[in-house]
């Protein structure tokens, strides 16, 4: 299994933020299958399969903003991160904020990283750009679909 | 309720003293009375002395010269016997013409010749004074005329006899004389009798008593007879010229006879009591008795005793009358006294009345709620606030219950442990914050205090508790953490939510860039005519590139404000760790972290010897780093950099002071520098402006405080008040020996 199979799941309210995020990625080589989500109820109703197409499969990496309606950051990391099934699947909490207590937070939860939006042009081109090349490298596991009966 | 003072006491001092005098005036008075009534006495007796002598002499003159006479006549009449015979015709004549010639005519006298045996009479010139006695037909011669004419025969010289009564009223002398012969042999003896009694008398008459008392009495022990001389009680010529007998009953009188002379007193008949004087005639065994009734005599004696009385009784009701006045003046002073007292108990009563009430209406009107206890927690007194928290109108209501009758008797093994420890240990516990279950069944929190009562002993009787209903500051406090989370969320939400069309706006901008790079590179080469190829130029590097640029730095700078906004709501909301603060190490660590700046900018640092203080050591490193990168910051750049860091400890605080030699703060902006994203006036200059809004967020969350001093052009002070603690002296001392210096060693002291 390549890389390239891994699923990128943008979990992100604000439209301009998802957009940026996705063209920088792609600027930056990443060829995956990208997935919007618009908040954190939707983003925990796909991963646990409570939609339409039914539970996803194959590898997904979850990029995780903080601050979203209804469920916010927070509470997707702890479900996954409390889930057996989607436990193993890498959360890159991608945030406009850097207070440190947010930050240990979402250490405390487990999440795999943790990346501020920078504003500067640059400087989030570069974070987004190493994200690309983590996520290019980074052997993200499979999900087990007979897990989701859980 | 009032006891008396006292009752008046009697004078006793007063009376003694009054007594002691009154006896001093009686004494003296008696002594001198007495003294005069010696005096008058003495006077009395003398005057009567005197009289008396003076009568004696005269009756003693009187008796002498008749005497004298009666004797010459006598021996005439023996002379004319002898020569002429008795019986002889002119013997008669003869006797006539002498007795003519030696006694008056007015007298009485009788002649009796006896015969020389003295047996019989032979001649007889008889007058009233007969010497016979006629008893039956011949006459009988007395005994004592016989005896004394024998008397005077043996004796050859004359003999007398004593005064003899001869008739009622009548005395006479008797004098014998021998009649002798011419040979030489005895004849006879004549008796010659002479009648006193007249010349007596008038000799007596011719007394004048001085007073009317006084008698005189001639005695005559003898003939057992006494003359009453004349006296002022006697009229005068009363013809009672008659002896009288000797008075048996008359004390003085018997006296007389036993042969008393001299100072006499006693009894009388006449009166109760006189004086009297005895004296003898001379030449006779007369007396003469002069006495004067006491009583009369002592009458001017009396009026002047009388005096004296009057005198004393003046003393004594003058005494009398101003011990009166001492002791009525001594009650009135002690009815003062005691009515002063009164007064002052009063008044000590109506202090203690209002002061009892003033207490109690300062305990019932304070918020505070009051109460004590005995040993058992039970309730022995309590303020009005208490009793209504407890459901009660009245205080007194709850004397005797303990908390288990209360409302909040599910708090009641909590409160009772308290009162224990605070009994038991005898120490206060105080301000300590415990909840309460009211009647309503609400809940209230309460600050409370509790200290152990004592007894003069200094045993523990019981505890007074105190505490304050803070439910409604305990709320408050709620309120506005809450209100402080809300407002951090709040903040921390803002921030995020203008962050995020930053980042769209940094990140599009970045897009559009991207995109003039693209446009530029796809157009190299590409061939336009010169007119459009210069403007696209123009635009393509110099107009966007520029417009891009400014919105990438106010970009930038609204994220920068933005994170100065997060840090110091970050700063408001973060835990301090107190503890005790090494500042010589600390500071200097963040003096050594700025070196490198600072001599790149040719300044230099220095740092005094700093007391410790208690403070977050993390925070406060981040004031003094701010404090330093400011005073850095800000140098003047036409002189060499100075920052002097110094301390010191006032009034239990330390205060530090960053002082630098850089260009100033205007005295209109030194208050301003403390707010947020204010830089002095300095736009140019680096920088958030939140250095200082940091350095005060953090020291009044310590507690402490911090000000500016500056003159511009030459220079500032930051000042900042550190609390800092008593033991904090002696890890002063302890750093100072176990450290040789700034920058080595543990930053902190516990």
């Amino acid at each position: 299994m390549s890389a390239r199979e891994v699923a990128i799941l943008i979990a992100e309210d604000d439209n301009d933020h998802a957009e940026l995020i996705m063209r920088n990625l792609k600027r930056a080589g990443l060829l995956n299958r990208m997935i919007r989500l618009t908040d954190g109820q939707q983003t925990l109703d796909y991963l646990t399969g409570n939609t339409a197409e039914g539970p996803p499969s194959g590898a997904l990496l979850l990029l995780l903003d903080l601050r979203m309606p209804k469920v916010d950051g927070f509470e997707v990391l702890k479900q996954v991160k409390e889930s057996p099934r989607l436990r193993r699947m890498p959360v890159i909490v991608l945030t406009t904020t850097d207070d440190p207590e947010d930050v240990q937070r979402c250490h405390d939860l487990g999440c795999n990283s943790f990346i501020t939006k920078p504003v500067m042009t640059d400087r989030f081109m570069e974070a987004v750009t190493t994200l690309g090349l983590f996520i290019k490298v980074v052997e993200v596991p499979h999900l087990r679909i007979y897990e989701r009966a859980e | 309720m009032r006891k008396p003072v006292g009752a008046p006491t009697p004078p006793y001092l007063l009376i003694a003293i009054f007594v002691v005098l009154a006896g001093i005036i009686v004494t003296t008075a008696s002594v001198l009375y007495a003294r005069q009534q010696r005096q008058m006495k003495e006077l009395r007796y003398k005057d009567l002395q005197s009289i008396a002598e003076l009568l004696t002499s005269r009756i003693a003159q009187w008796r002498g010269a008749r005497t004298m006479a009666a004797q010459s006549a006598a021996l005439a009449c023996a002379e004319v016997y002898a020569a002429v015979p008795s019986s002889a015709s002119r013997t008669d004549g003869l006797l006539r013409t002498v007795l003519r010639a030696y006694v008056g005519p007015q007298e009485h006298v009788a002649v009796h010749f006896l015969d020389r045996r003295a047996a019989s009479v032979v001649h007889a010139d008889s007058g009233p004074c007969p010497v016979e006695s006629v008893r039956g037909d011949s006459p009988r011669l007395h005994e004592w005329a016989r005896a004394l004419a024998l008397s005077a025969m043996q004796q050859r010289s004359a003999a007398w006899s004593g005064l003899r009564a001869n008739r009622p009223g009548g005395y006479c002398l008797d004098v014998a004389v021998p009649v002798a012969g011419p040979t030489g042999e005895t004849l006879g003896a004549v008796i010659l009798s002479v009648e006193v009694s007249q010349g007596l008398f008038r000799l007596a008459d011719g007394w004048q008593a001085p007073t009317n008392s006084m008698q005189a009495l001639l005695i005559m022990p003898a003939d057992g007879a006494m003359v009453r001389l004349r006296s002022g009680a006697v009229p005068r010529h009363t013809g009672r010229r008659s002896p009288e007998p000797l008075d048996e009953r008359d004390v003085m009188v018997v006296q007389a006879v036993n042969g008393r002379t001299g100072h006499l007193r006693g009894p009388v008949p006449q009166s109760a009591e006189a004086y009297g004087h005895i004296a003898p005639v001379p030449g006779s065994d007369w007396l003469v008795l002069v006495r004067e009734d006491a009583n009369e005599s002592n009458e001017p004696a009396r009026a002047f005793g009388g005096l004296w009385i009057t005198i004393v009784l003046s003393c004594v009701a003058a005494a009398f009358a101003a011990l009166v006045a001492i002791w009525r003046n001594q009650r009135a002073r002690e009815y003062r006294r005691l009515y002063e007292s009164e007064v002052e108990q009063l008044r000590a009563e109506r202090e203690a009345f209002e002061s009892r009430s003033r207490l109690e209406l300062i305990m019932n009107t304070i918020p505070q709620r009051v109460f004590w206890k005995d040993r058992e927690s039970r309730y022995l007194g309590c303020n009005r606030p208490f009793a209504m928290d407890a459901g009660y109108q009245n205080p007194d209501d709850l004397i005797g219950r303990d908390d288990y009758a209360m409302s909040w008797k599910e708090n009641a093994d909590a409160y009772r442990r308290d009162d224990q420890t605070v009994m038991q240990s005898g120490e206060p516990k105080v301000g300590y914050v415990e909840p309460q279950i009211r009647t309503d069944g609400t809940f209230s929190w309460l600050r409370t205090s509790k200290v152990p009562l004592r007894d003069p002993d200094g045993k523990v009787t019981g505890v007074l508790g105190t505490y304050e209903d803070i439910t409604a500051m305990v709320q408050a406090e709620e309120a506005l953490e809450q209100k402080n989370r809300e407002l951090t969320g709040v903040l921390s939400a803002v921030s995020h939510d203008l962050r995020t069309p930053l980042v769209s706006l940094t990140g599009y901008t970045g897009e559009v860039r991207t995109g003039l790079e693209e446009l530029r590179s796809a157009l190299t080469g590409v061939p336009l005519p010169p007119d459009v190829a210069d403007r696209i130029r123009e635009i393509l590097d110099r107009t966007m590139p520029s417009d891009l640029a400014i919105i990438a730095a106010n970009a930038e700078r609204m994220n920068k404000l933005l994170s100065g906004v997060l840090t110091i709501s970050r700063i408001g909301r973060m835990e301090l760790t107190i503890e005790t603060l090494r500042m010589n190490d600390l500071v200097g660590e963040v003096a050594a972290s700025h070196l490198r700046r600072a001599q790149e900018l040719g300044a230099s640092i220095e740092v005094g010897n700093l007391p410790n203080c208690r403070g977050d050591a993390v925070q406060i490193t981040r004031v003094f780093d701010n404090l330093l990168s400011n005073g850095l910051k800000y140098l003047d750049p036409s002189r060499p950099g100075r920052i002097r860091i110094t301390g010191q400890v006032q009034q239990g605080n330390a205060v530090y002071c960053v002082e630098d030699n850089g260009i100033g703060i205007r005295p209109e902006d030194q208050e301003r520098v403390f707010e947020l994203f204010q830089r002095a006036g300095q736009p140019s200059a680096e920088g958030e402006g939140l250095g200082l809004t940091t350095v005060r967020t953090i020291v009044t969350r310590h507690g402490g405080r911090v000000w500016v001093e500056s003159s511009p052009g030459e220079g500032s002070r930051f000042y900042v008040r550190l609390p800092r603690r008593a033991d904090d002296a002696r890890a002063e001392n302890r750093s100072k020996t176990a450290n040789s210096g700034p920058g080595s060693g543990p930053r902190t002291d516990r």
